[in-house]
C-alpha cells in the first residue's frame, strides 16, 4: 500500500461518515414530519410566486384559485409530498447536499437573498477564518510553549502550566467569551461588543482589514485561551517522552549540532502525536466555533444556527448540521494528508 | 478487595487535588441536599417560567448587598408582611412601619390582601401613610364587593388570588398628594405630573430648593376597616416596596430571585453529569469489554461503529437532535449516550486486549473457566478502578454540554439550570448592560462543579495508574 | 604507542533514589590497537555504564566520580564535552548502543543518518556524504539502495547493520558494540557476529563488545574481561579464561552454565543474586555465591591478583 492508497481509503471512511451522518439526519428529519413542513413552505412560496405571476393575465377569481390549485396539486406531486416521506428520501439527500432547500425563514444574507444556499455560502467564509485562525495560534503557541516547559520538566512553569490545563478544561469556552465582553467591551471600552465589522464599515482596504482584526481580537482570545492550555500540556509530555528516546542521545553523540537535535530528532518525531491530537480536538473546535460565533455574534455558520434554532427554522438547521459535518469532514481529511507527509510510520 | 480500597483512599487523600476535590465535592452534595429539601423545588421549578409568579420582585435588579460598596444606596426590595389581621372592635386598624433609608425612591409601591372574610356590611379598607415629617395622605381605598345571593356570614374574598393595588399608579394616590404638597409645602404640582414622574417620589421625597430629595425615616402605614359592622379579618396583608435591589444574587429580567434559581442548579447538574457519566461509561466499558474479550467479527463491527460514530461532530448533531425531538431531559441524555459512548469503548477494549495475553488469564482459560467467569473474576476487577475514574472524569463534559445546549436555547426548559438562566441572560442583552451580577455567578458555579470533578481524577490518577505514583507533584 | 585505549582508576556512580548506586568500581584496563576485548557480565555489573562513559553519554544522575581514560595519550574525561564530541566523538571512538531499533529516527531514512556526522561534524557536502553512506551500507552487506529506506521497513538484523554502518562512517579507530545481539535470532546473531569480525579486519579496529553471552564472546574475543558488581573480576586473553587456567570462581560458574549441543552434562546455574549496587556486600562482593568462599572473602576485598601470562583475578584464592 503507498501514500495513494491509506489516502483514498481515509478519504471512503470520512465520505462515509458525512453520508451517514446525512442520511441519519435526513431520515429523522422525515420521521418527525418535519421534511413535510419544510416541503409544505417551499410549495407554499412557489405558490405565492406563481399567483404572483398570472395574476396580471387572469381577472376572473374563480379562474385564478383554480389556476393556483392545480399549480399547487402539481407541486406536491413534483415535490412527492403527497407520498410518505421514506419514498421521498433519495431526493431529499440530494437536496440538502446540493442544499437547494428553499429560503430562510428570516435570516439574510448581505445582499439581501434569503435563499439558504447564498446565506451559508456567505457566513461559511467568515467562520473558516475564525476557526482556522484560531487553531493556528492555539497550535503555535502551544507547542512553542510546550517544547519550552519540556526543557524543564518538574518546574514551576510546568506545574503551573499542568494545573492551567486541568482548568481550562473546565471553563465553558462561551461563557469566557461572555465574560470577556463584560471586561473589555463593558467596562474597558478597548473592543467591541461583537460582529465582523464597525458599521458603517470603513472604506479604505487596509482600515477595513484593521476592523476586522479588531473585531476578531476577543473571540480569537476566548478560542485560544480555552484550548492552549492542553495544547501545552500535550505537547510538553510528547516532547518529554521523546527527548528521552535513545536516538535522541545518539544524534548526540554522533556530534550533531544540538539546535538540529531539536528539529530533526524531537520535533519531528513529535510531529505525528502532536497532529493527532489536533486532529482529536477539531471535533471540539467546530462546537467551540458555533458558541463562540454566538456569543460574538460574528456573522458565520454558528450565529445562523443559533439564528435557525431561535427562528425555528428546519431547512436551515438541516443545511447547517450537513454543512458543519462536511467542514469537518474536510478539516479532518486535510489533517490526515499532512499526517501521512509527516509519518513514514504510516505509508506502509 | 477491601485492602486495595483503603490503600487507594490513602494515595488520593495524598494528592492535595484529591482532597480539594472531594472537598468542594461534599459542599456540591450538602448545598444541594439543602436545596432539595429546604426550598419548595417543584413549586419553584413549575412556576419558573411563569412571570405571574415573579410579579412583585424588581427587573434585572442587583443583589442587595452593593449598597455595601457604592455610595448611593440602591433601594432594596421590601415587602411587608400583616398576616392574620383583626380589624374589629376597637382595634380596627393595624400599623405597618418601614424605615426607608435609600437614595432611590422605589419603583412601584403595591397593597396585596389575602383571604378577607367579614361579617356584617361590607368593610372598605382604607391605607393611610405617615411620613416621618408627621404629615399624612390616603393611599388607597379598597371596597370589599357585598355579598352575593345565597352567601352567607362570614364572607369569603380574595381568595383565589390576592387583591392587589398598585398604588404608585393611582390616580386618587397623586391627587391626594398634590393636595398635600399644596397645603402643608406651598409647591404647586399637578396630580398629572405626579402621575408621570411616580408617586413614590413625591411620598417618599421632601421638597428641597428647587427638586424633591429622598426623605429618609420611619414611614407607617395604617390600614384601617371602615364602614363595618361586624368583624374582619385577612390571613395576610402585604405592602410591597418595589426596589431596584434584591436578594442575595438580584434578579433577572423577568423578575426571578436569581439566588433560588442558582440554588436550583446545584441538584440539577449533578444530577445530569453524573447520571449521564455513569451511563455512558457503562455502556462504552461494556462495549469495549465485550469487543476486547470475544474479538472476531463482534469486535470488528463494535469497533467499526465505533470509529464511524467518534467521526460525527458533536455539537450539531446534538443541536439537531434536541431540535428534532424536542427539549426534553430524557432526550438529551439520551442523544448524550449515543454520540458519546465511542471513546471508552475504544480505550476499554485496548486495556482488555493487554490483560488478556497476560498468563494469568491464559492459565484460567487453560483450567477451564467459562469465558463469562474469566470476565468477571479475572479481567473486571482490573478494569474497575479505571472505569469509576472514567466516570468522574466525564461527568465535567456532560455538565458543560448541558451548559452549552441551554445557552443555545435548546435546554429543558422547565428545569432551571444554570445554562438556561444564562441563555435569558444572553438573549436579553444583559452582557452589555453590565449585568454582572446575573452573567458571572452562573459561569463561576459552572467552573466550580467541572473543577470538583477534574480535581478529584486528577487526585484518582495515582491510585489508578500506578506508574503515576510517588511523583510530588499533585 | 601500543594502546588504543587506556582506562585508570574508573568510578562512575548513579544517585538514585535509593542511594549512590556504585555501578563501575574502580576499573582499569587498556585495549590494544586491532584488539577485540569482550567485556562479559550479567545485568548490573556495570558493564553498559562502562561503554556509556568511553563514549561520554552517560544519563544525567550519573556522575564519573574518579578516574582517566586515555585515547592516543590524550585525556578525554576532562575535555569539555563539547570539544570532545567534535574531535572524538563518532570520529575516533564510536558506539552501538544496545537495542539497534531505538538507535534509528524514525522519520529519517537511515541514509540520511549515517550521512549526517559527514555533514555537519566532518565538513563534507551531501552528495559527498551520500555516497559515503552507501559505500557503508555496502560495507555492511547490504543494498546501495537501502540508503532511501525508513527504520521500520528494515527487519531487526537489517537494522542492526544499519546501526554498524553508521557507528563506523567517520573511520573511528574504537568501536564499543553494547549487546548488539541480544534481540536477535540465533542466525542473524551469527550473521551480525561474522560482519562485526569481517570489520575488524579490513578497517584494523580495535572493539570492546559488551555481552552477557559467554559463548559469543569466545567467538569473537581475542581478550575476555569479566565484571562483576561493577568490578573487574578476570581479565586474560580467550585461551586462558575460557580454558584450563586457573580463573575466578565466577568465570568457572559462567563456563559451566553454558549448555552443550551434545553431551551429558547439565548446565549450572547460580545459585543467589547479583550483588546491590547501592551497598554491596563487604569483602569480596561475590562471596555470598560463591562455592569457595571463607572467612578472608567475606570481609576483605581481593585485589587483581595475577594468575599467568596477561591474566588476573580478583580472588584470594590466587594470591595473598
Amino acid at each position: 500500500m503507498g501514500i495513494y492508497t491509506r489516502l483514498a481509503l481515509k478519504a471512503l471512511s470520512l465520505i462515509l461518515v458525512l453520508f451517514g451522518v446525512l442520511f441519519f439526519v435526513v431520515v429523522i428529519f422525515g420521521a418527525t414530519g418535519l421534511s413535510d413542513r419544510v416541503l409544505s413552505s417551499i410549495i407554499n412560496e412557489e405558490v405565492r410566486l406563481y399567483r404572483q405571476s398570472i395574476a396580471g393575465q387572469i381577472h376572473d377569481t374563480q379562474a385564478l384559485e383554480e389556476a393556483v390549485a392545480k399549480y399547487r396539486r402539481e407541486l406536491i406531486r413534483s415535490y412527492g409530498l403527497d407520498r410518505p416521506w421514506y419514498e421521498r428520501l433519495p431526493n431529499m439527500l440530494l437536496r440538502v447536499i446540493t442544499l437547494d432547500l428553499g429560503r430562510a425563514r428570516l435570516a439574510q444574507t448581505f445582499t439581501g437573498s434569503n435563499r439558504i444556499s447564498d446565506i451559508i455560502m456567505e457566513r461559511l467564509p467568515n467562520t473558516v477564518i475564525l476557526v482556522s485562525t484560531a487553531i493556528a495560534i492555539n497550535f503555535l503557541i502551544g507547542i512553542f510553549l510546550g517544547v519550552r516547559i519540556a526543557t524543564r520538566p518538574g518546574s514551576r512553569l510546568d506545574r503551573a502550566a499542568s494545573f492551567l490545563s486541568a482548568i481550562s478544561y473546565a471553563v465553558p469556552t462561551w461563557w469566557l467569551g461572555i465574560l470577556f465582553i463584560l471586561i473589555f467591551a463593558f467596562y474597558l471600552k478597548f473592543f467591541p461588543y461583537g460582529g465582523l465589522y464597525s458599521s458603517p464599515p470603513p472604506s479604505e482596504p487596509l482600515l477595513r482589514a484593521l476592523d476586522v482584526i479588531w473585531h476578531a481580537a476577543l473571540p480569537i482570545s476566548v478560542l485560544v485561551i480555552v484550548n492552549v492550555g492542553l495544547t501545552i500540556y500535550v505537547t510538553r509530555t510528547i516532547v518529554l517522552n521523546i527527548a528521552q528516546e535513545d536516538f535522541v542521545q545518539v544524534a548526540r553523540v554522533k556530534g550533531l549540532p544540538e539546535n538540529l537535535v531539536n528539529r530533526r530528532y524531537i520535533m519531528r518525531v513529535a510531529a505525528p502525536p502532536i497532529l493527532t491530537n489536533i486532529i482529536l480536538g477539531l471535533a471540539g473546535s467546530i462546537g467551540g466555533a458555533i458558541l463562540t460565533e454566538t456569543v460574538f455574534t460574528w456573522p458565520g455558520m454558528g450565529t445562523l444556527f443559533f439564528e435557525a434554532i431561535v427562528q425555528s427554522d428546519e431547512a436551515l438547521i438541516l443545511s447547517l448540521v450537513y454543512m458543519f459535518t462536511l467542514v469537518y469532514v474536510v478539516a479532518r481529511f486535510i489533517l490526515e494528508v499532512l499526517y501521512i507527509v509527516v509519518d513514514p510510520r504510516v505509508r506502509i | 478487595m477491601s485492602i486495595k480500597l483503603e490503600g487507594g483512599f490513602k494515595i488520593f487523600w495524598s494528592t492535595w487535588t484529591g482532597r480539594v476535590g472531594l472537598a468542594l465535592l461534599i459542599i456540591l452534595t450538602g448545598v444541594s441536599l439543602y436545596t432539595v429539601t429546604a426550598l419548595p423545588v417543584a413549586e419553584i421549578s413549575s412556576q419558573w417560567n411563569n412571570p405571574q409568579y415573579w410579579v412583585d420582585y424588581p427587573k434585572s435588579g442587583p443583589p442587595a448587598w452593593v449598597n455595601l460598596f457604592s455610595e448611593k444606596k440602591l433601594l432594596e426590595t421590601t415587602t411587608l408582611i400583616a398576616s392574620s389581621v383583626q380589624l374589629s372592635g376597637n382595634t380596627k386598624s393595624i400599623d405597618l412601619l418601614y424605615d426607608y433609608r435609600a437614595d432611590t425612591y422605589p419603583s412601584y409601591l403595591t397593597l396585596a390582601v389575602e383571604k378577607l372574610r367579614y361579617t356584617g356590611t361590607p368593610p372598605v379598607l382604607v391605607l393611610t401613610i405617615v411620613r416621618p415629617d408627621g404629615y399624612s395622605v390616603e393611599a388607597a381605598r379598597l371596597t370589599v364587593p357585598p355579598p352575593r345571593p345565597g352567601e352567607s356570614p362570614p364572607i369569603l374574598r380574595f381568595e383565589q388570588a390576592p387583591e392587589r393595588i398598585l398604588i404608585s399608579s393611582s390616580d386618587e394616590f397623586a391627587r391626594n398628594l398634590a393636595q398635600l404638597y399644596g397645603d402643608r409645602f406651598d409647591m404647586l404640582v399637578s396630580p398629572n405630573r405626579i402621575l408621570q414622574e411616580g408617586p413614590q417620589r413625591y411620598l417618599m421625597g421632601t421638597p428641597r430648593e428647587d427638586s424633591i430629595t429622598p426623605l429618609n425615616g420611619v414611614y407607617r402605614f395604617t390600614l384601617t376597616a371602615i364602614q363595618s359592622t361586624g368583624e374582619t379579618s385577612i390571613e395576610r396583608v402585604r405592602i410591597l416596596i418595589g426596589g431596584e435591589a434584591y436578594g442575595v444574587m438580584g434578579t433577572d429580567v423577568i423578575g426571578r430571585d436569581l439566588a433560588t434559581g442558582l440554588l436550583l442548579g446545584f441538584p440539577i447538574s449533578l444530577f445530569i453529569g453524573v447520571i449521564t457519566s455513569v451511563i455512558v461509561t457503562g455502556i462504552g466499558a461494556t462495549l469495549g469489554l465485550v469487543s476486547g474479550y470475544m474479538g472476531g467479527r463482534i469486535d470488528n463491527i463494535i469497533q467499526r461503529l465505533a470509529d464511524f460514530v467518534n467521526n460525527i461532530p458533536l455539537l450539531p448533531i446534538l443541536i439537531f437532535l434536541v431540535f428534532s425531538f424536542g427539549a426534553k431531559l430524557w432526550i438529551i441524555i439520551f442523544a448524550f449516550v449515543a454520540f458519546g459512548w465511542p471513546g471508552l469503548t475504544i480505550v476499554t477494549r485496548s486495556i482488555v486486549l493487554q490483560l488478556r495475553e497476560t498468563q494469568f488469564i491464559e492459565s484460567a482459560r487453560a483450567v477451564g473457566a467459562s469465558r463469562l467467569r474469566i470476565l468477571a473474576r479475572h479481567i473486571f476487577p482490573h478494569i474497575a478502578p479505571f472505569i469509576i475514574a472514567q466516570i468522574i472524569f466525564f461527568t465535567p463534559s456532560f455538565i458543560l454540554l448541558e451548559a452549552a445546549l441551554s445557552f443555545l436555547g435548546l435546554g429543558d426548559p422547565s428545569l432551571p439550570t444554570w445554562g438556561q438562566i444564562l441563555e435569558l441572560g444572553f438573549r436579553s442583552a444583559a452582557v452589555y448592560l453590565g449585568y454582572w451580577w446575573w452573567i458571572l455567578p452562573p459561569g463561576i458555579l459552572i467552573i466550580i462543579t467541572s473543577l470538583t470533578f477534574v480535581m478529584i481524577s486528577l487526585g484518582l490518577e495515582p491510585v489508578v495508574n500506578p506508574r503515576v505514583r510517588g511523583r510530588t507533584r499533585a | 604507542m601500543n594502546e588504543a585505549l587506556t582506562v585508570e582508576g574508573l568510578k562512575v556512580y548513579y544517585r538514585t533514589e535509593k542511594g549512590t548506586v556504585r555501578a563501575v568500581d574502580d576499573v582499569s584496563f587498556s585495549l590494544a590497537r586491532g584488539e577485540s576485548l569482550a567485556v562479559v557480565g550479567e545485568s548490573g555489573s556495570g558493564k553498559s555504564t562502562l561503554g556509556l562513559t568511553l563514549i561520554r553519554a552517560l544519563p544525567a544522575n550519573a556522575s564519573i566520580v574518579s578516574g582517566r581514560v586515555y585515547i592516543n595519550g590524550e585525556e578525554i574525561l576532562s575535555l569539555s564535552l563539547s570539544d570532545f564530541r567534535r574531535r572524538y566523538s563518532w570520529r575516533v571512538i564510536s558506539m552501538v548502543f544496545q537495542g539497534a531499533m531505538n538507535s534509528l529516527n524514525p522519520v529519517l531514512k537511515v541514509g540520511d543518518q549515517i550521512a549526517e556526522p559527514l555533514i555537519y561534524n566532518g565538513g563534507a557536502s551531501r552528495g559527498e556524504a551520500q555516497r559515503r553512506a552507501m559505500d557503508m551500507i555496502e560495507l555492511v552487506g547490504l543494498p546501495r539502495e537501502f540508503y532511501y529506506r525508513y527504520p521500520h521497513e528494515l527487519s531487526g538484523g537489517m537494522r542492526q547493520r544499519i546501526v554498524i554502518a553508521m557507528s563506523l562512517v567517520m573511520n573511528p579507530r574504537i568501536l564499543i558494540l553494547d549487546e548488539p545481539t541480544s534481540a536477535l535470532d540465533v542466525t542473524i546473531q551469527a550473521q551480525i557476529i561474522n560482519l562485526v569480525k569481517d570489520l575488524i579486519e579490513k578497517l584494523s579496529l580495535s572493539v570492546m563488545f559488551i555481552t552477557h553471552d559467554l559463548a559469543l564472546a569466545s567467538d569473537i574475543a581475542d581478550r575476555i574481561m569479566v565484571m562483576y558488581g561493577g568490578q573487574i573480576v578476570e581479565l586474560g586473553s580467550a585461551e586462558r579464561v575460557l580454558g584450563e587456567a586457573p580463573k575466578h570462581p565466577y568465570t568457572e560458574k559462567l563456563l559451566a552454565s553454558i549448555p552443550r549441543l551434545r553431551g551429558e552434562t547439565i548446565p549450572e546455574f547460580i545459585p543467589g543474586r547479583p550483588p546491590d549496587l547501592a551497598s554491596p556486600p563487604p569483602g569480596c562482593r561475590f562471596h555470598p555465591r560463591c562455592p569457595y568462599v571463607f572467612d578472608k572473602c567475606r570481609s576483605e576485598e581481593p585485589p587483581l591478583f595475577k594468575v599467568g601470562e596477561g591474566h588476573v583475578a580478583r580472588c584470594w584464592l590466587h594470591g595473598e
